[in-house]
């Protein structure tokens, strides 16, 4: 006799307890009924029986330190990470400070520069000095950056001089300004004059083109 | 237990390290348990159960706090296990059964100066029916029933862990119950 597959999906709504009561009481009037039923019912629940009385597993020994030796050392990126999503004001201007910084920095140990627009200068290498020699006349403004200075002739300009000494002689001339910048905070507020006299510039030009 | 375990998650997101290493303890038994039933070999059982957990670390920020962090574990654990299953390689371990025989392991191809204790042997032999009878299910029963009977978890839990509606994780296990039945049947 072959029963109806209703049945079986009946036992396994029973097993999961899942079935209404009619259900429940449908299966039982018929495995009364059916021996075939009857049998394969009693095997799903010795199935299921043998599933649940599989004994428990346990972890291998030193599991949980193989696990926290496995763990990625980001921890410290990952906080960072997050507290800066949290403080977006802050983080922007740590970041502008730094870059700013950096900047000043970089632009103070550059190399050593020199400039001027004209004249013959000469440099002495043991001393670190660059000499406007006698009788020489310099036209423009001179910048030494990372030397000594010293003044035997002319300069018809102003004169700066970055992380060095200057020394007149007497027979040296300027005829502009003599400015010496030694620290780092004066190359900044230097640096800071100089772009505020260059937007300063740049509008009393464009006023002058009106 | 659950506002246990959510006070502890909340420490690992802030970076405590140590407070992971609970979790870890709390559910190191049940994730190899599972992986164990889904692969059949404690070696790469333990690799995968290994690896879920530092899947569950590196990603606890997305574990959604509201629900239960029991699920979401065994959802890695299972997710990690049915790729395992897919890409197997040939690689060989002890505990791989030798193919030809019944029950045999590498195990048993390397001599031992050292017994297994007594109440382990007789345990694996009363187990191994079932074990190997859930080995044989395809991956898709194999994951339903473990969750199941292993686990012991409700329908609803198993239809979160897999992602499926709860009406098919029914129809997978009737399936891997009725395959079950006919393979004990035929021992």
């Amino acid at each position: 006799m072959k029963c109806p597959a209703e049945i079986i999906v009946l036992m396994h709504e029973v097993l999961d307890e899942e079935a209404t009561n009619e259900q429940r009481r449908e299966l039982f009037d018929h495995l009364q009924t059916c021996d075939d039923c009857k049998e394969h019912y009693e095997e799903l629940k010795k199935t299921e029986s043998f599933l649940l009385s599989s004994p428990s597993m346990k972890a291998p020994d030193g599991f949980t330190s193989k696990v926290m030796d496995q763990l990625p050392h980001e921890k410290r990126t990952v906080w960072m990470k997050r507290w800066m999503k949290s403080h977006p004001f802050v983080t922007a201007a740590v970041l502008f400070l730094v870059l700013m910084a950096g900047s000043v920095y970089s632009s103070w140990t550059s190399e050593d520069q020199l400039s001027a627009l004209s004249g013959n200068l000469r440099f002495e290498q043991d001393t670190n000095t660059v000499i406007v020699p006698e009788g020489e006349v310099i036209e423009g403004d001179l910048t030494v950056k990372n030397r000594n200075l010293e003044i035997e002739g002319q300069v018809k300009g102003d004169v700066l001089v970055i992380n060095g000494e200057q020394y007149m002689a007497s027979a040296g001339q300027v005829t502009g300004e003599i400015e010496e910048v030694d620290h780092i905070l004066d190359w900044t507020w230097y640096q800071i004059k100089n772009l505020l006299q260059d937007v300063g510039n740049l509008f009393s030009s464009e006023e002058e083109k009106k | 237990m659950d506002a246990i375990v959510k006070r502890i998650v909340l420490k690992v997101r802030k970076g405590d390290h140590n407070a992971f290493g609970e979790l870890v303890e709390l559910y190191k038994d049940r994730v190899f348990a599972l992986t164990y039933r889904m692969l059949g070999n404690r070696q790469e059982a333990e690799d995968v159960a290994q690896e879920a957990f530092i899947r569950a670390y590196t990603n606890i920020d997305r574990y959604q706090i509201d629900r239960k962090f029991s699920t979401w574990l065994y959802r890695i654990a299972t997710n990690l296990s049915i790729d395992r299953m897919r890409k197997k390689k040939p690689d060989y371990y002890l505990d791989a059964e030798v193919s030809g025989t019944e029950g045999l392991t590498m195990y048993s191809q390397i001599s031992t100066d050292e017994p297994l204790p007594e109440e382990e042997v007789v345990s694996l032999e009363a187990q191994e029916g079932i074990h190997q009878a859930i080995l044989s299910l395809p991956a898709k029963y194999r994951s339903a029933i473990t969750l199941k009977y292993i686990q012991e978890l409700s329908l609803k839990e198993i239809s979160e862990i897999l992602d499926l509606p709860v009406g098919t994780v029914k129809t997978r296990i009737h399936r891997g119950r009725e395959t079950l039945r006919k393979k004990l049947r035929e021992q």
